[in-house]
C-alpha cells in the first residue's frame, strides 16, 4: 500500500509540475479567462463583455491617463456575454477582484443591451451565468490558480499552447491574432454574429433586476474612484439590431448616469458615429481597439478638463 | 459520474483508501462496503431506477435458489420461465416497447387500418442491457447446473451492481465473478499498478482518440448530404476508430478500476482491428457480449438445428448476430448492422474456417503482406458497416453508403489536410502502434516488463497527450445501450 501510494504521489506530482509549467508559461494562450484570476487585486478596472475584453487596451489607458493621477495600472476584468452580463453575480466578482484600498481608481464600464438580457422562459433561474467563471471562483488572485483549472477544465484548450492565436495578457486584455484575411471571411463572421443576435432576441428579455444591479455597481465603485459608462462603437446595422432588442437602452443608461453623476460616452450615435476596425461587425480588432482606446482617453481627458 | 470526470477522481480516492484501510478485515466487510459504494454510484448516475436494480437483484437471487432447490423438473422450468419472462420483460418494456408498438401500428396501416398512435415516454434505466444479461445468464447457468446458485445475498448483489461494470459492462459471468468475492481480497501492488495502467490507457483512448475523432465525424454525418463520397469515406473511417476507442477505452477503465479493488473483470476487447477474418474479429470485439450470445443463443440454436447442417448453422449465426445488433438498441439500423455481420460469416461457413482465430504475426515484429491485405480489407468492411451504427435510420445509412460509392469518391477530401485531422491521424497512429506492440498480451497497455525509465516515460508522455489533446466529454457511446 505504502509503495503504491508513494509511486502514485510521484506520478501525480510530475503531472502537476507539467500542468503548472504550462499554466505559468502559456496560461494566456490556452484559456481566455485564466490570467484574470492569477493577477493581484486591481485598483482600477475595465468592466464589460467580450467587446471591452478585446477592444479596450489597459496599456494605452495607463499611458494616456497617467497625468490624471488615478491609481493605475488599470486591469481589464471583462468577460463575455455568456459569463458576465450585468447582475449581482458579476458585481460580487468585481468586488472580490477590487483592491479595497483603492480610493482614486478609474472604472470604465462597457455596456451593451445584451448585458441586460435574461432568459424569457427563465427555467434555469434568473442568472444563467451562475455556474460559470468568474462566479464559480473563490480565489481570483492566485498564481497558478488550480481552483480555476479544476472548476473550469472544459474551458481550456491546452493545444493552443502550440498555436497561440490569441493571448490573454496579464493586464486582462485579450489580443486576438486570428483575424479575417479577406472581406469574404469578414462577411461570414459577421453573418454568424448576426445569427447569434437573432437567437438572443428570441430567447432574452430586458431584465429590470440587471438594470438595478448596474446602479448598485456604480454606487459601490464610486467609493473607490471615478466611474465612466461606455457604449463601444460597432457597425451601425448592428446598433439597429441591438436597439430593436432594447429600444430604451440609451435613455435608461443616461438616466442611471445622471442619477449617479457619472459620464456616459455613447460611441454609437449615428450622427457622430466613427467607425473603428472590427473583425466581425462588433468586436474591435487589436488595431481598431488601439485607436478606440485612444479616442476614449481623449473623451475622458476632455471631460476632466471641462470639470476642472 | 463517468470515469473520465473529476467527480470520479474525488469519488474513487477515498473509496479506495477506505476499502483497503478500514474494510479489509474480512470479505464480508469488503463486500458490504462495495455494495454501498455501488448503490451510491448507480444512484448518482440515475437514482430513479435504483429500486428497479434492487428489485431485479432480489428477484433473481430468489429465483436462482428456487431453481436449484426444487427437485421437480416441471417446477424448475416454471421458475426458470418466470425468471426469463421477468428479465426479458424488463428489457422489452424499457428498451423495446415503443419499437414494437410503432411497428404494430405501421403494419396495421399497411393493411389499410389507418390507426393513429402516440408512443410512451419511457426512460431507459442506465445499464439495463448489461445487468439484465448477467441475470439471464446466471439463471440459465443455475438451471443447467453449470454453477451453484449464490446462497449469499450480499455476494449476489455485488455480482449485479458492482460499480465499475454496472453502466456499460463487461457483462460478467457468475462463475468467474462470485468466487472472487467469496474470499478476502488482499492488496496486490502489481495488480493495482496494472489496473492504473489500464485506466491511463483507457483515458487516452476515450478523451484523446475518441473525442478528437468525434470532432471530425459529427459534422460529416450531420451534413452528409452536402459532402462528397471521399469525405464520407473519411467520416466512416474516423467513426470506426471513434467507436472502438470509446468503448474499449471505457472497458479498459472499468477493468482497471475493478483491479484496484482486487477483482478481475473479463477482457472486453483484444485488439480487434488486427483480425484477418470476421470470425476472428468477433472473438476480439465486445467479447463479453459475443461469448454470452455464443453460449446462450448460438450454441443451443445450432445444436437444435444441427440436422440441417450448413443451412442450420447459417440460420443460427444470422439469428445470433441480428440479436447482437438488436441488443444495442431499438432501431432497425442495429438490426441491419447485426444482419450484415451475420452475412459476412457465410463464406467462412462454406470454407470451413468458422473457428479460425489467431494472433496476427505472432512472435514477429511485422505482419506479412497477405496479413496486411486481409486486415485492411476486413477493416474497410467493418468501417462501412459501422455507418449503420451511427446513422438515425436505415434509409440514411443506405443513402450515406450510396454517396460513398458515387463518382465524388474521386474528389480530394479537403478535410484530410485540416490541422485537426492531421493531428488526429498522428494520435491514431500512436494508438495503433501501442496496440500492435501489445496484441499478444493480456491488455492493450501491458508494459510491466519494460524498463522503469521507458515505463515512466510512457506514463508522462500519455499524460501530456491527454493534457494537450484531450477533450472533455460527459458520456460514452455505449451508455445509451
Amino acid at each position: 500500500m505504502r509503495l503504491l501510494i508513494l509511486k502514485l504521489s510521484l506520478f501525480f506530482a510530475i503531472c502537476l509540475t507539467i500542468t503548472t509549467f504550462v499554466l505559468i508559461k502559456y496560461g494566456g494562450n490556452i484559456d481566455y479567462f485564466y490570467q484574470k484570476f492569477t493577477t493581484p487585486r486591481a485598483t482600477s478596472m475595465i468592466i464589460g463583455d467580450s467587446r471591452s475584453m478585446q477592444g479596450m487596451q489597459p496599456e494605452v489607458i495607463n499611458e494616456r491617463l497617467k497625468e490624471l493621477n488615478y491609481e493605475l495600472p488599470i486591469f481589464n476584468y471583462s468577460f463575455t456575454i455568456a459569463e458576465a452580463p450585468i447582475g449581482p453575480l458579476y458585481n460580487k466578482s468585481i468586488d472580490s477582484k477590487l483592491d479595497k484600498n483603492s480610493k482614486n481608481g478609474i472604472f470604465i464600464i462597457s455596456l451593451t443591451p445584451w448585458m441586460f438580457g435574461s432568459d424569457k422562459d427563465n427555467s434555469i433561474g434568473e442568472y444563467r451565468e451562475a455556474d460559470r467563471p468568474p462566479h464559480n471562483m473563490k480565489f481570483v488572485n492566485t498564481n497558478p490558480n488550480y481552483e480555476y483549472l479544476f472548476r473550469n477544465l472544459k474551458y481550456f484548450h491546452f493545444k493552443s499552447a502550440f498555436r497561440r492565436t490569441s493571448t490573454m495578457h496579464k493586464n486582462g486584455w485579450l489580443e486576438e491574432n486570428n483575424l479575417p484575411t479577406n472581406p469574404k471571411i469578414f462577411d461570414e463572421w459577421k453573418k454568424r454574429q448576426r445569427k447569434m443576435f437573432d437567437k438572443m432576441i428570441k430567447s432574452y428579455e430586458v431584465s429590470s433586476e440587471r438594470l438595478e444591479s448596474l446602479d448598485v455597481l456604480i454606487k459601490n465603485l464610486q467609493k473607490h474612484g471615478k466611474v465612466y459608462l461606455v457604449r463601444m462603437p460597432i457597425d451601425l446595422d448592428f446598433v439597429a439590431v441591438e436597439n430593436s432588442f432594447y429600444k430604451d437602452f440609451d435613455k435608461d443608461i443616461n438616466r442611471i448616469a445622471v442619477s449617479n453623476n457619472v459620464n456616459y460616452f455613447n460611441f454609437n450615435v449615428s450622427s457622430t458615429h466613427t467607425s473603428f476596425k472590427t473583425y466581425d461587425g462588433h468586436h474591435l480588432d487589436k488595431y481598431g481597439g488601439f485607436d478606440f482606446t485612444n479616442t476614449l482617453c481623449d473623451s475622458i481627458l476632455k471631460k476632466t478638463a471641462k470639470n476642472l | 459520474m463517468v470515469f473520465n470526470s473529476l467527480d470520479f477522481v474525488v469519488f474513487i480516492i477515498p473509496v479506495f483508501l477506505l476499502y483497503w484501510l478500514i474494510f479489509s478485515k474480512s470479505s464480508v466487510y469488503q463486500n458490504f462496503f462495495l455494495l454501498l459504494v455501488s448503490l451510491f454510484f448507480y444512484a448518482w448516475a440515475d437514482w430513479r431506477f435504483l429500486i428497479l436494480l434492487v428489485a431485479s437483484t432480489l428477484i433473481n437471487f430468489y429465483l436462482g435458489l428456487k431453481i436449484h432447490r426444487t427437485p421437480e423438473d416441471r417446477k424448475k422450468n416454471i421458475f426458470l420461465y418466470i425468471g426469463l419472462i421477468f428479465n426479458i420483460g424488463l428489457l422489452l418494456y424499457f428498451k423495446y416497447f415503443n419499437f414494437f408498438y410503432e411497428g404494430f401500428f405501421e403494419i396495421l396501416n399497411v393493411f389499410g387500418a389507418e390507426s393513429s398512435y402516440s408512443t410512451l415516454e419511457i426512460l431507459l434505466p442506465l445499464g439495463i442491457s448489461f445487468f439484465t444479461f448477467q441475470t439471464l445468464g446466471y439463471l440459465t447457468d443455475v438451471y443447467n447446473e453449470e454453477i451453484d446458485p449464490s446462497e449469499n445475498l450480499l455476494e449476489f448483489s455485488i455480482f449485479i451492481t458492482f460499480f465499475p461494470k454496472i453502466l456499460s459492462g463487461p457483462i460478467e459471468r457468475a462463475a468467474s465473478f462470485i468466487p472472487q468475492i467469496q474470499e478476502k481480497r488482499n492488496l496486490s501492488y502489481s495488480v493495482s499498478v496494472d489496473g492504473l495502467r489500464q485506466i491511463l490507457w483507457g483515458l487516452f483512448a476515450k478523451i484523446v482518440i475518441a473525442e478528437n475523432c468525434a470532432i471530425i465525424v459529427n459534422p460529416i454525418f450531420n451534413n452528409y448530404e452536402n459532402e462528397p463520397g471521399s469525405t464520407l469515406l473519411v467520416g466512416a473511417f474516423f467513426y470506426a476508430i471513434q467507436l472502438y476507442a470509446d468503448f474499449s477505452g471505457y472497458s479498459n477503465m472499468a477493468i482497471g478500476v475493478s483491479k484496484l479493488f482486487g477483482i478481475q473483470l473479463m477482457r472486453n476487447f483484444s485488439t480487434p482491428f488486427f483480425s484477418t477474418n470476421i470470425s476472428d474479429f468477433w472473438r476480439k470485439w465486445h467479447i463479453s457480449l459475443t461469448t454470452w450470445m455464443m453460449d446462450y443463443v448460438f450454441t443451443p440454436l445450432s445444436f437444435t438445428l444441427r440436422r440441417h447442417q450448413k443451412k442450420g448453422l447459417i440460420f443460427s449465426i444470422i439469428t445470433t448476430f441480428v440479436l447482437v445488433g438488436f441488443w444495442h438498441g431499438a432501431n432497425w439500423t442495429f438490426v441491419v448492422y447485426g444482419l450484415l455481420h451475420g452475412i459476412y460469416f457465410i463464406p467462412l461457413v462454406f470454407s470451413g474456417k468458422m473457428n479460425s482465430s489467431e494472433i496476427v504475426a505472432k512472435g514477429k515484429l511485422l505482419p506479412s503482406i497477405k496479413e496486411v491485405f486481409k486486415m485492411i480489407s476486413l477493416f474497410l468492411l467493418i468501417m462501412l458497416t459501422d455507418v449503420f451504427f451511427r446513422v438515425d435510420n436505415v434509409a440514411m445509412g443506405l443513402d450515406y453508403l450510396k454517396r460513398v460509392f458515387s463518382l465524388s469518391i474521386i474528389n480530394f477530401p479537403s478535410i484530410i489536410i485540416a490541422s485537426t485531422t492531421i493531428i488526429t491521424i498522428i494520435l491514431i497512429g500512436f494508438f495503433i502502434l501501442i496496440e500492435w506492440c501489445n496484441r499478444e498480451k493480456k491488455h492493450d497497455f501491458e508494459i510491466h516488463n519494460y524498463n522503469i525509465y521507458l515505463r515512466w516515460g510512457f506514463y508522462i508522455f500519455i499524460f501530456s497527450l491527454i493534457l494537450f489533446f484531450g477533450k472533455s466529454s460527459e458520456t460514452f457511446i455505449y451508455f445509451q445501450f
